[in-house]
């Protein structure tokens, strides 16, 4: 399994990367630069991970690269928004960012399990997954669902149909969130979120 | 064409402020990546947001530089972990808690004046928003927000060079206190003010 993951040459990028002596440098095979991705042959990776926050008309300019890749069987994995449509089948839905919901009384944020019995929730629970986001997505038809909100939008889904490869979409931003050092959580949250996809990709592909 | 630019690289942040039609009127929006084909020497000050592409500013760090030494004003919001802005000796995260970790003036600025202590260390009651780390400030540099174990959040370089180099570590004037309906509004009026009144020689009240 060859593993990448873009990087924006922003401080939350880096301090992600190098936090706690380099721990999710060392979970990739590759960093790439942003700038330096047309250069790159993408088929040599199995799973490629766009973070949060990477320049939306970036990935417009690159999007028949990261097409192509995804139709070539592979795993491609994004979190946060999807303001411009450089993936196909994705729609994507902007709300305000409900990021004090903890401090009122009898406040919470609405997100729940599509379907309890899926894989992902045995590496970790609905709360795990609560801290905000900043916009949701509607899934193909054919595409599963894994946290929903209140309006039956998708905070993270699966897509296996829709492409030869897989689509593993959230809007939340952990990567963000951790580089910054601002919400503890979105430690243990990144680590069984590539902990479940690295094992669902050695399920499919290792015998 | 104005007398100010903001240096952009993108990210989701910024779309509601600094990209906002209100902030076109106030200062020209450089895409960073033009940035090498720009005649900097048309802008009194340049300001640089928090989420910047430092890797690609330092590529052309001799550009800044150059800015600097013949004058120009350059005021930085980043959390910087490569050496392109002279003088700053890189950001370094605090390891106070937020919640504990309180931001206060150092002076009596005029980029801070009228702003509530409080209203630059809450935003909807939560802590951590403004600034998460802190700079070793240069030799004669004047402090303008430091937090409670006395680091320097905020500073004003004079000497490192010709120019005037204002640094945040990562407590961002031009987009905190954007809609916050509180004093952090006067951020983004009173640091532009300041640019021009320095530009203009009106040292203001200092």
């Amino acid at each position: 399994m060859k593993t990448a993951i873009l990087y924006n040459g922003i401080s939350h990028h880096h301090l992600f990367f190098t936090y706690d002596h380099g721990k999710y440098q060392k979970k990739f095979d590759e960093i790439i630069y942003f700038l330096d991705l047309p250069k790159i042959d993408l088929h040599q990776f199995d799973i490629l991970i766009i973070p949060s926050r990477i320049e939306q008309n970036f990935l417009m300019e690159n999007k028949k690269q990261l097409y192509d890749y995804l139709q070539s069987g592979k795993y491609l994995v994004c979190f946060g928004e999807m303001t411009k449509p450089w993936l196909p089948k994705v729609t994507w839905n902007y709300c305000p960012t409900n990021f004090n919901w903890w401090l009122k009384e009898g406040g919470e944020l609405k997100l729940m399990a599509h379907d309890g019995d899926h894989e992902f929730f045995n590496y970790m629970s609905v709360n795990d997954t609560r801290w905000h986001y900043h916009g949701s997505f509607v899934p193909p038809a054919g595409a599963t669902p894994i946290i929903i909100n209140e309006h039956n939008e998708s905070i993270i889904y699966e897509d296996t149909v829709s492409y030869h490869g897989t689509a593993i979409i959230t809007s939340l931003d952990p990567d963000y969130h951790l580089g910054q050092r601002f919400i503890p959580k979105t430690e243990m949250f990144l680590d069984k979120f590539y902990e479940w996809i690295f094992d669902k990709w050695r399920k499919e592909h290792v015998t | 064409m104005n007398e100010i630019a903001l240096i952009d690289s993108g990210c989701y942040f910024g779309k509601n402020t600094y990209r906002s039609d209100e902030f076109h009127q106030k200062f020209d929006l450089i895409w960073l990546y033009d940035f090498p084909a720009i005649d900097l020497t048309l802008y009194k000050g340049v300001i640089i947001p928090t989420a910047i592409d430092e890797e690609f500013l330092f590529r052309y760090r001799k550009k800044l530089e150059k800015y600097l030494d013949n004058g120009g004003i350059i005021c930085s919001f980043a959390q910087n972990f490569l050496t392109w802005l002279p003088g700053n000796s890189l950001w370094k995260p605090s390891e106070i808690p937020f919640k504990d970790r309180t931001i206060f003036k150092s002076n009596d600025h005029p980029i801070f004046m009228g702003v509530d202590e409080y209203d630059l260390n809450y935003r909807g009651g939560v802590k951590g928003f403004f600034s998460r780390g802190f700079f070793e400030e240069p030799v004669g540099a004047e402090v303008l927000l430091h937090d409670n174990e006395h680091r320097t959040v905020l500073y004003i370089d004079r000497t490192t060079t010709n120019g005037i180099i204002l640094s945040g570590a990562g407590s961002d004037l031009v987009s905190f206190g954007v809609g916050s309906n509180n004093t952090s509004e006067l951020l983004v009026p009173q640091l532009l003010d300041w640019i021009l009144q320095e530009a203009h020689g009106e040292k203001g009240n200092q």
